[in-house]
């Protein structure tokens, strides 16, 4: 079990050289040998990675922390030096995020082209956005004044996005956010109440849960218009605004340390038809991670530039070649 | 990117996977042909979503102070990787490597390095590169 504070480096003489460490030595590092197959003492982490951790009512526990790095750890980002100096290489090593466990064989239909179907005057809007948007930046994005994510979007995975802890008890599930700002919480009820009849709109609505089996069925209503369905670093891209008649049914299993997301999200107003989400799997982090503070600060929507004939997004760090017009 | 002292020898064996989903571009808001080099002395460090912000008080040509504003990484990403708010080490005297903002706003950046005192650096490299 790699430990993702183990990133410091041996040194390599007097040379100030930065040498590479991976996560590949690392079981055998700080942590005491431990016995084949056991893992280290992991709150909400299944014991074996195989069994689903259960309330003593018997319903799945879907407590824990939630920041599955898929394929392989982000600290695989940095390299340090023996003189303090440190490398952040955020495009170093393996650390997609990617939202789908590895599975063998060729990939089916991604995330990414998962988009809801608009009704054609509010798909106009949407691809107006998109197409002043700067890669997958625009100020217009709600992220980009801190406020929260909503629901779907707040449940998505982006890039090393979007880690959430889950507090369950018999009577209710709270999801505290990492990456969804603002308001941070969300309370589903499974206490067996319905919704208030006086709902006002609100980020992250009212959900009420149910289990069917060994499936939470979550119900949600009394969204605000103000919120996002993805977009950004929340694939997919065109997966924008929405009314506040926005009904969302999600779908929460476990299976041993991997939590699935599924949804159908319903727009009466703005889609010909419901948004059935892709499932998105999420997996437990390590045993030393843990949820981290998601204070915001709205620094970028002032200074996010619109694409030009000139200038337009290639790369997250790219110099586009003038040289060719 | 000139490293002065010529002491750094970076051996990048590393896969240079770019993530799956789009990082927020830097592009949307820095160019990075437009280097900026500023000293000063760090006074502070915001460790904020979505992206770490610090900041340089540096004299301009007339000698008045004034305050420069970079951008980072998320402290997620840092944090998980390793690097930590203590590393800035505020109160010292710094030269900071820094991409301009593309819309002109001055003493604004997005900080490529940091060059201490001592001669360490910390130096951060955006998907892409």
């Amino acid at each position: 079990m790699r430990s993702y504070r183990n990133c410091s480096l041996a040194a390599a003489g007097a040379a100030l050289v930065f040498l590479v460490t991976f996560p590949a030595n690392s079981q055998n590092g700080s942590s005491a040998a431990k016995p084949a197959g056991a893992k280290p003492a992991c709150v909400g982490c299944s014991v074996d990675g195989k069994t689903t951790p259960r309330l003593p009512d018997g319903h799945p526990d879907f407590s824990g922390f939630w920041n599955g790095q898929v394929n392989g750890g982000i600290h695989s980002l940095t390299q340090k030096a023996p003189d303090g100096s440190i490398l952040f290489d955020f495009g170093a090593g393996n650390a997609t995020g990617d939202n789908q466990p590895r599975a063998a064989g060729p990939r089916g239909p991604s995330i990414a082209d998962d988009n809801p179907t608009y009704k054609p005057e509010y798909m106009a809007k949407v691809k107006a956005i998109v197409d002043q948007q700067y890669g997958d930046s625009t100020p217009d994005d709600p992220q980009y004044d801190c406020k929260p994510l909503g629901v779907p979007r707040a449940m998505f995975r982006g890039g090393l996005y979007g880690a959430f802890q889950i507090v369950q008890t018999p009577q209710v599930i709270t999801i505290l956010f990492e990456s969804s700002q603002g308001m941070n919480f969300r309370i589903i009820y499974t206490d067996g109440r319905q919704h208030p009849s006086d709902l006002d709109t609100s980020y992250y609505g009212d959900s009420i849960g149910h289990w069917e089996g060994d499936t939470l069925v979550v119900d949600v209503v009394g969204l605000n218009d103000e919120t996002w369905l993805g977009g950004g670093q929340q694939a997919p891209k065109y997966a924008l605004i929405h009314s506040d008649k926005e009904h969302v049914i999600e779908r929460y299993t476990r299976n041993g340390d991997v939590l699935t997301y599924e949804a159908t999200v319903e727009d009466p107003v703005m889609f010909t038809k419901p948004w059935v989400l892709m499932p998105r799997h999420i997996v437990h982090a390590d045993a030393d991670d843990y949820l981290l503070e998601p204070y915001c600060e709205p620094h970028d929507k002032g200074h996010i530039v619109k694409p030009t004939e000139e200038d337009h997004y290639i790369c997250n760090y790219c110099i586009p070649d003038k040289s060719k017009k | 990117m000139r490293h002065s002292g010529g002491f750094l020898l970076m051996v990048l064996g590393l896969v240079a996977a770019t993530p799956a989903v789009a990082h927020h571009s830097i592009t949307a808001e820095f160019d990075p042909s437009k280097e900026i080099t500023v000293t000063g002395v760090l006074t502070k460090v915001d460790w904020t979503n979505p992206h770490v912000y610090w900041y340089v008080d540096a004299k301009d040509e007339n000698g008045q102070v004034e305050e420069w504003s970079f951008e980072g990484n998320p402290p997620s990403t840092l944090h998980r990787a390793g690097v930590r708010k203590e590393d800035w080490k505020i109160g010292e005297t710094v030269t900071v490597t820094a991409v301009a903002a593309k819309d002109h706003t001055k003493h604004l950046g997005f900080g490529k390095m940091i060059k201490y005192p001592d001669g360490h650096v910390l130096i951060f490299r955006v998907g892409g590169e």
